[in-house]
């Protein structure tokens, strides 16, 4: 209890981080184009300047208030502000049309606050039992867990399963150059000096994630594919009334939960759940057929359930360090940055760190409620503002992130290259997220296994012996299966 | 994309040959060790992969000539994300030697340019502002060693 106490402490002491988190997310979602995982990276060169609990308070209010944020760009100009929303823009939109731009702002704020309580309740809950349970982990299972994070995030984020996997394996060759982990000698260097520490993540994160979103805006402007808001819209009447809030609440508690489960579901995220919980919520509706013509249940599921997921996907990022989609991919990235490895050692060692967060999450809520209602009217205006301006500014503290960790020009350098190959990469339907976790998870994938093999003095059947195991490879073999399955349903 | 897939395919199954060829340097695998095992896992699969790509290419090649293209991008457009490229790249090059304070400007200066902001006026302000802002916080505050230079 008195940990609570402390966490309630830290947060209220450090709430400008906080408040300056869940603005900066609402901001970059509700730009389209910045999404939270941009909006996290942005944030790189201060993170490293701060202390590690209020780092991580500042990345959460920045992913709550982003997947928040995505809504109101949906609504407003029927562009989704983060790929999460797109399912708001199916009735967000039609509703703006008929002039009820503000009432479906409402709707959104109060279904993304409830969403966003009740996945933080079972993050509270769930995070705890789940360390305990990791904290029996041996090597063999961390390596099966590492194989199923891999399989999975390949087989939900491209295109087709085979770019994907390709994606992945993309990662896991280049977290093969540097040194051997165990040995130390020098591998796939080519005999650069630069390469000898590998490729560091920081400048290939800020590369594949924002830069190549810099090149893909220009092509947009470039090509005239850019919506922009179409005149000055007047956002009125924002607080829907008692009895639209009765009838949207089975709703809105149904797709939080729908939402929260999915979230803990490792790389699935806010796009998946906010379609999934559209569609239940017209099987369930009484009148389905207003769906998709502006009613504010379809305004209500998607936002509950985006909302959703990211406590969900807090949970395995903290307990087993594996990402739950791709915000909280970056997440990882830039909380190995700043020193923190999450894992079940995490809660162990440092439950201040833990009961922070749990209070930060919770805070965020009740901020995006209150700045949701606050700073309705001034949304049409953030939309309003020049690329011209907005894109330069992100490219420059893209580089000054790429610089600040190792103060070296050589890695603004790779995070230009990155950026480009991440640019080529999404415009042929493979997808960055596989690559940061082939990185990312690669050297500990090999790490573990060495040991697993060391101790059992180089007998491979041991990689089979351990029953937990077994359900990881099953779920890696499930999760390949399903995506196949899916992909070949779809051309049939 | 038939093309595409092609290419990609190809690209990543070169890479794999050059990495597979390299690990036969490595050493030997001794009590328990074995540094060839996982490099090797990681190479075989990718290049298993990218094989398929590439016949999936093929198919698709074969299937869908008749279908419609997507329109490619326009001049302008290409121009201009390889101005943006080559850029970055020069600005990687200049910053160490003329500094942050000199370099940065003008890498804003660009951007918006290409992002069509034709206000000049506009595009000097915003350059040199961030820029200063930029500097002040992270080598002031922060104390990051950014490039300096002769000059500044």
């Amino acid at each position: 209890m008195s940990g609570v106490i402390d966490g309630i402490m830290y947060v209220l002491t450090h709430i400008h981080f906080l408040l300056i988190g869940v603005a900066g997310g609402i901001l970059v979602g509700v730009l389209p184009g910045l999404s939270g995982s941009t909006g996290i990276i942005l944030m790189f060169p201060f993170l490293l300047y701060m202390e590690p609990a209020a780092a991580l308070i500042m990345m959460s209010g920045l992913f709550c208030g982003s997947m928040y944020g995505g809504s109101i760009s949906a609504i407003l100009i029927s562009t989704p502000g983060t790929p999460s929303a797109a399912a708001t823009v199916l009735d967000g939109y039609p509703l703006a049309k008929k002039g009820l731009a503000g009432k479906a702002i409402g709707v959104s704020t109060i279904a993304s606050t409830a969403g966003g309580i009740i996945s933080t309740l079972c993050l509270i809950f769930l995070a705890p039992q789940l360390a305990k349970i990791a904290l029996k982990f041996g090597p063999v299972e961390y390596f099966s867990l590492m194989v199923f994070g891999l399989t999975i995030m390949a087989s939900v984020s491209a295109s087709s399963l085979v770019k994907g996997l390709l994606s992945g394996f993309f990662g896991l060759l280049i977290s093969l150059v540097g040194l051997n982990p165990t040995l130390g000698t020098e591998r796939f260097t080519f005999g650069i000096t630069s390469f000898l520490s590998g490729f560091p993540m920081v400048p290939v994160l800020v590369g594949l994630f924002a830069i190549s979103e810099v090149f893909g805006q220009l092509e947009l402007l470039s090509e005239k594919k850019l919506s922009r808001i179409p005149h000055t819209e007047k956002i009125t009447n924002v607080m829907p009334t008692w009895k639209e809030l009765k009838e949207l609440s089975p709703v809105i508690l149904g797709s939080s939960i729908l939402g929260t489960i999915i979230g803990i579901i490792p790389a699935t995220g806010g796009a998946i759940a906010s379609f999934m919980a559209y569609n239940e919520a017209r099987r369930f509706s009484k009148h389905p057929e207003n769906f998709g013509t502006g009613t504010l249940a379809g305004v209500a599921a998607p936002e509950s359930a985006n909302n959703g997921t990211t406590g969900g996907a807090m949970v395995p990022l903290l307990t087993l360090g594996i990402p739950g989609d791709v915000v909280t991919s970056v997440m990882l990235g830039a909380l190995i940055m700043i020193g923190v490895q999450p894992g079940p050692l995490l809660f162990s060692q440092h439950p201040d760190i833990i009961n922070s967060l749990f209070v930060g999450f919770m805070a965020a809520q009740f901020l995006i409620l209150a700045m949701g209602f606050l700073s309705a009217r001034i949304f049409p205006r953030i939309l309003r503002v020049s690329l011209g301006i907005l894109f330069p500014i992100v490219i420059t503290l893209c580089f000054l992130g790429a610089y600040s960790l190792g103060n070296s020009i050589y890695d603004i350098g790779l995070s230009l290259v990155f950026g480009v190959i991440g640019y080529f990469m999404k415009k042929h339907g493979f997808s960055a997220a596989p690559v940061i976790l082939g990185i990312m998870l690669g050297p500990i994938a090999e790490q573990e296994l060495g040991r697993a093999l060391i101790i059992s003095h180089g007998d491979w059947t041991v990689l089979f012996k351990s029953p937990l195991a077994l359900v990881f490879y099953g779920l890696s073999i499930l999760s390949l299966a399903y995506s196949f399955w899916g992909v070949s349903k779809k051309k049939a | 994309m038939g093309k595409i897939d092609i290419i990609y395919g190809t690209i990543m199954m070169i890479l794999s040959v050059v990495f597979f060829v390299m690990t036969f340097s490595f050493p030997q695998e001794s009590s328990g060790i074995h540094p060839r095992a996982f490099p090797r896992f990681v190479i075989i699969s990718t290049f298993i992969l990218s094989m398929i790509l590439i016949v999936q290419g093929f198919l698709k090649l074969k299937k869908d000539r008749t279908e419609e293209k997507k329109p490619p991008l326009s001049r302008k457009t290409i121009l201009r994300i390889a101005a943006l490229a080559i850029g970055g790249m020069v600005y990687t090059l200049l910053v160490g030697r003329i500094g942050y304070v000199i370099a940065t400007p003008l890498l804003i200066a660009l951007t918006m340019v290409l992002f069509e902001e034709r206000r000049w006026l506009r595009v000097v302000t915003v350059s040199v502002l961030t820029t200063v802002i930029m500097y002040y916080l992270f080598r002031g505050i922060f104390r990051v060693p950014l490039p300096r230079s002769i000059f500044w």
